[in-house]
């Protein structure tokens, strides 16, 4: 190693030292204290203990032969596996600051007011002390019940309208008595476009839960499976001769997921709200009786874009569809209405907003992120078709 | 210093620092005449200085560690942070002008009485008005299903001595309701559109240049982060400002400077008699509802707002400002593939 190259990595590693210890001693809620992300640093720790043993060995081999070719790649993986173990730290210690910081604190770092979803979370995570896992979690959960409240309040409607529009009346004149003659009418029996209408919006609300749930269970996937179990396996590669870029673009693609996609799921939650103006919330009609859950994803301590309305005005009809039941006299149709059209299509275009439209805007973000780290730690990765997924 | 001993490698970087530096000063002199604009540009300085402050840092310990090698590389980032610099005020300058040339535009034309003070008011007015008309279009077709349906459900059932029939003579208005639910499908898909685009809109205006754009700025200047931070400028202004211009450009291009045809309110059905025993009288009333559906000047104007004024247009200002956040994001060092938002619009 030349002197340069060892005062470089001098610079480095006295870096890394002061910083780890700090970050080491944060709390470490969720995610960042499992058994499983210790038996990870474990398995990093022996896959670089491994490559230098290796190495040593070869060393020693070269030593003992006195073969210059082996004392040469001795030299120059001797300078990989610190390159490794350098990255191995890097990424600790940015998993560590990242499990120490709190969804909070972007709200006085930006000025922006604080996601309700973060202010109102259960103890202890209350006040915006989510951890960045925790709070990516927090909003995909929010946002799935949502979708899901919104599927609830279309079907309502799809319920209400199937009634109405069958609902058929046998007018009598007043020959009816003798006769048994009348006319007969649907009054709402027009209201079949509706029924049309709604469907398609349920179409519509479904791929928005779709989406939702898919995010969900992809950080899920991230938190439990991706990175604990592969980034040793991506750091071992790394450590082999051949594969260095294959497992350098590994170790990028398993970063940028593991810490680029929370960071944006948060970032999400944060924006959210903004989606709608102010001062002129969407109302969505709750029939799950849940309150619809998880509406405070669109409303801030500051700005309340959306609002729940539960068989009140202006939603009217029935708080649930269990309040159809027995409507079948023409005062019973009146009672069951459902939400008005432009209502529900407001409302489904802001959720399709905040589950297609944004997470895919994400993707391009995060493959953009992957792309660059990839390229610096090993051969270039293309993540864009992550995107299409969405 | 030359730029060839500052470390830099490829040919278009110079080339990109002097059009940035170029258009940055052409338009801080327009920027300097403009009204007073509402993003917070301290965050853009805050994005600047904490790079600037690292490289620094790191440019002494260079030093002090002697590594010469270092020095280069960060004289290359410095350089980066330079042009992040330039493209900062690149987009502070080009959003003052648009806002001003927007304002200047309305107010000649006498349309800027409403308090619009930049493009993204007026941008969301033109929106309000089109959500507003497809609304009301939307609202009329149901009124005409409900009406229709209720006229085409009318029968007559007699019973005598036990003997009974049925007459169904209004149920030959049922025919129309079909194309009016395929007319209703495509409002709705309007609407949501119209809706989609102000929520759009409403979400540049709160963090494009508060958030996005800072953000971007700041993940810019470090070399890891480049092409995400280049995504996120091209997409916060694109947003904030290239698309509310898209939108104004489109809906007064589209129709030039007369007044847009108005959307027509589509016939309500008249009453139908179900006791009406006359085959020629229904078909009558038939016929004169059908030709009151079918009037070419209503269809042709329905067509207008809809297909062409509001559903046309929303997918083509969608398809510009995609096409320009690609192009922008590019021009700025990152290359990002935006096919899955075009396959959205």
């Amino acid at each position: 190693m030349t002197n340069a190259k060892f005062r470089i990595a001098l610079l480095l590693f006295l870096s890394l030292a002061a910083i780890l210890p700090p970050a080491l001693h944060a709390d470490t809620p969720f995610t960042c204290s499992t058994d499983r992300f210790d038996s990870t640093m474990q398995l990093c720790g022996i896959a670089a203990l491994g490559m230098l043993a290796l190495i040593a060995l070869a060393y020693i081999g070269g030593e003992a032969l006195q073969s210059p070719r082996m004392l040469t790649w001795a030299k120059s993986e001797a300078v990989q596996a610190f390159a490794s173990l350098a990255i191995v730290s890097i990424l600790l210690f940015a998993l560590f600051a990242l499990c120490s910081f709190q969804v909070g604190e972007i709200s006085s770092i930006f000025g922006s007011p604080m996601p309700k979803i973060f202010q109102n979370a259960p103890s202890p995570y209350g006040g915006g002390k989510d951890s960045l896992y925790t709070g990516a979690m927090r909003y995909t959960e929010n946002l799935a019940a949502l979708a899901l409240g919104n599927m609830a309040s279309l079907r309502y409607d799809l319920g209400a309208y199937e009634l109405r529009t069958s609902f058929n009346t046998f007018e009598c004149d007043g020959i009816c008595i003798f006769s048994l003659s009348s006319t007969s009418v649907s009054y709402y029996g027009g209201e079949s476009m509706n029924l049309a209408i709604t469907n398609n919006l349920l179409g519509l609300a479904t791929v928005s839960y779709l989406a939702a749930v898919f995010q969900y269970f992809t950080l899920v996937y991230i938190y439990n499976g991706l990175f604990l179990t592969f980034l040793p396996i991506a750091i071992i590669i790394r450590s082999v001769p051949f594969m260095r870029h294959f497992g350098g673009s590994l170790i990028a693609i398993f970063t940028v997921l593991y810490i680029m996609y929370p960071l944006m799921l948060v970032a999400d939650a944060y924006i959210a709200p903004g989606l709608v103006p102010s001062g002129a919330p969407v109302v969505m009609c709750g029939r799950d009786g849940m309150n619809c859950q998880g509406i405070g994803v669109f409303s801030t301590t500051a700005h309340e874009g959306a609002v729940c309305r539960q068989g009140t005005d202006p939603c009217n009809g029935k708080e649930t569809e269990k309040g159809m039941e027995n409507a079948w006299q023409q005062s019973a149709m009146s009672a069951i209405s459902p939400n008005t059209l432009g209502r529900a299509i407001q409302f489904n275009s802001l959720m399709f907003l905040a589950t297609v439209f944004l997470p895919a805007l994400n993707f391009i973000v995060i493959a953009a992120f992957g792309r660059e780290l990839s390229r610096l730690l090993g051969e270039e990765a293309d993540m864009s078709r992550l995107g299409q997924m969405i | 210093m030359s730029v060839k001993n500052m470390g830099v490698k490829s040919k278009p970087q110079p080339f990109r620092m002097l059009l940035f530096a170029s258009l940055a000063l052409a338009l801080a002199g327009g920027a300097l005449h403009a009204a007073a604009a509402a993003p917070n540009y301290a965050y853009f300085w805050l994005a600047l200085l904490i790079p600037i402050s690292i490289v620094a840092a790191a440019y002494m310990a260079s030093y002090a560690f002697g590594a010469p090698q270092l020095r280069a590389v960060l004289q290359d980032e410095l350089l980066q942070i330079l042009a992040t610099g330039a493209v900062a005020l690149t987009l502070v300058g080009t959003q003052m002008v648009v806002d001003e040339y927007v304002v200047a535009t309305l107010q000649a034309s006498g349309a800027a009485a409403g308090g619009i003070e930049d493009a993204m008011d007026a941008a969301s007015q033109k929106l309000s008005e089109l959500a507003a008309g497809t609304n009301a279009v939307l609202e009329n077709m149901r009124v005409v299903s409900q009406e229709l349906g209720k006229e085409a459900s009318k029968g007559v059932f007699c019973n005598f001595m036990g003997v009974g029939f049925s007459l169904s003579n209004c149920s030959p208005f049922n025919a129309y309701r079909g194309t009016l639910t395929a007319a209703a499908f495509t409002t709705t898909v309007a609407l949501s559109d119209t809706y989609a685009q102000s929520f759009l809109l409403s979400l540049a205006r709160s963090y494009g240049f508060t958030v996005l754009i800072p953000l971007g700025l700041l993940l810019r200047c470090f070399r890891a982060s480049r092409g995400a931070g280049g995504a996120l400028i091209a997409i916060g202004f694109g947003f904030y400002t290239v698309y509310p211009a898209v939108i104004l450009a489109t809906d007064n291009l589209l129709h030039g400077s007369g007044a847009h045809p108005a959307a027509p309110q589509i016939p309500v059905v008249g009453k139908c008699n179900p006791m009406e025993t006359s085959v020629a009288a229904s078909l009558s009333q038939f016929t004169s509802y059908g030709d009151q559906l079918t009037d070419y000047a209503s269809i042709k104007a329905l067509s207008y707002f809809v297909l062409v004024r509001v559903l046309f247009l929303s997918v083509l200002n969608l398809i510009i400002t995609l096409g320009f956040i690609r192009a922008f994001a590019q021009m700025i060092g990152s290359d990002i593939d935006v096919s899955s938002l075009a396959r959205i619009s």
